[in-house]
């Protein structure tokens, strides 16, 4: 599978930040993630790159974690509220917080699947759950979402 | 889910940008790659074509031979020319459609890329060469060696031609020409085995196997030439 390493990158990065809620912590697992990745050559030409940097990056992040097991704060955000109108902000603002109450799992899978654009059939390995069950939960999840945002805003 | 939500879930995820992106990738360390995968690769650049020759001819040579029991030898050694010039036409093909110089500023040589296509291509030649023996030996009295003589003589002859010509001529010139020699090679041996089947028979061995040693020396200088040739391309950038 042929693949835009640098694109990758930054929605690996997404992926970390999202976990560790660090933007250098994020940083450094992307690259150690990159680092391992082009280190193990049998898996970049084998179809199955995509899936194994997401499953090295979470591994990573579940290291850090351990590692730290005292909650991080969400240091960063303010750096990214700006370059957005009005309008955007309120409906970003209130996507986040409805995001904020749903289970990470749920999260973790609609940055996956909506925002970081993975396929299906890389999830469904990631997590080691069937297609079918992927479509189930993201439907769940999306439900969820929109139930917390009320349905008139996204409809 | 819609767009609109989708677009919302995109820019609530929104994060600080990473800052040490350009440098990371500046200083990373690039993926080795085997010589045994790095063939494997250029194989799928090769034209689809050069592969549907081989299937062509030996589906020819299965049917006239095995199924319709004719002697097949004219008619596969009338074939060998094409067979060569699938050859002859891979090696140039970049320099043809004017990739030659942005195909060496790339992770491999130019010469690597030529080097292995011609491996290639030549490897699956012989293998087609020893497939097709037996249905050139059917329904005829000459034997297996004779028989692999009498093809691989307008091949060689050919494949020498046809790089003598790449080196001397360039873009479509020497495509054509490429192609003109591997027509007269087959139409001459066409006409040969159809009008002095005797030197097919058995008397002028000698000569073949001559021809076959002196077409396979320059064969073989030929390819080495054409390499180097693509060495020089470096210091015309």
């Amino acid at each position: 599978m042929s693949m835009d390493l640098e694109e990758q990158y930054d929605k690996i990065y997404r992926y970390c930040y999202f976990k560790v809620h660090q933007r250098e912590t994020a940083e450094d697992l992307t690259q150690e993630t990159f680092l391992r990745f082009l280190d193990s050559s049998d898996y970049v030409n084998t179809g199955k790159a995509l899936q194994y940097l997401y499953t090295i990056a979470r591994n990573l992040c579940v290291d850090e974690y351990r590692k730290n097991k005292t909650e991080v704060l969400d240091k960063d955000v303010e750096e990214v509220a700006d370059n957005h109108s009005e309008t955007d902000m309120i409906t970003r603002i209130s996507v986040k917080m409805a995001l904020e109450k749903l289970e990470e799992a749920d999260r973790e899978l609609l940055l996956l699947r909506y925002v970081n654009e993975v396929p299906v059939s890389v999830i469904c390995k990631l997590y080691g759950i069937s297609r079918f069950a992927v479509y189930r939960r993201l439907s769940q999840a999306a439900k969820g979402l929109k139930s917390k945002l009320g349905e008139e805003d996204f409809t | 889910m819609n767009k609109e939500l989708k677009n919302a879930l995109k820019e609530s995820f929104d994060i600080p940008l990473p800052t040490r992106k350009k440098e990371f990738f500046r200083n990373v360390p690039k993926p080795s790659i085997s010589n045994l995968e790095f063939i494997v690769t250029q194989a799928a650049y090769i034209r689809k074509w050069a592969w549907g020759l081989s299937v062509l001819i030996f589906t020819i040579a299965f049917i006239g031979a095995g199924c319709l029991k004719h002697d097949m030898l004219w008619c596969i050694s009338a074939f060998m020319p094409l067979l060569a010039l699938s050859v002859i036409t891979e090696s140039g093909r970049s320099e043809n459609y004017g990739m030659a110089e942005f195909e060496l500023s790339t992770r491999f040589s130019l010469k690597s890329v030529v080097l292995a296509r011609l491996c290639i291509l030549g490897a699956a030649n012989f293998a087609l060469f020893c497939l097709l023996i037996p249905f050139a030996c059917m329904n005829n009295r000459t034997g297996i060696l004779q028989t692999g003589v009498c093809m691989a003589c307008p091949y060689l002859l050919t494949t020498f031609g046809g790089l003598w010509a790449i080196r001397r001529f360039h873009g479509k010139e020497s495509a054509c020409l490429c192609t003109g020699i591997a027509v007269t090679v087959s139409a001459v041996n066409l006409f040969v085995y159809q009008s002095f089947p005797a030197i097919y028979a058995g008397q002028g061995f000698i000569w073949w196997i001559t021809a076959v040693i002196l077409f396979g020396i320059g064969t073989t200088k030929q390819c080495y030439q054409v390499v180097k040739q693509t060495e020089e391309f470096a210091w015309n950038l």
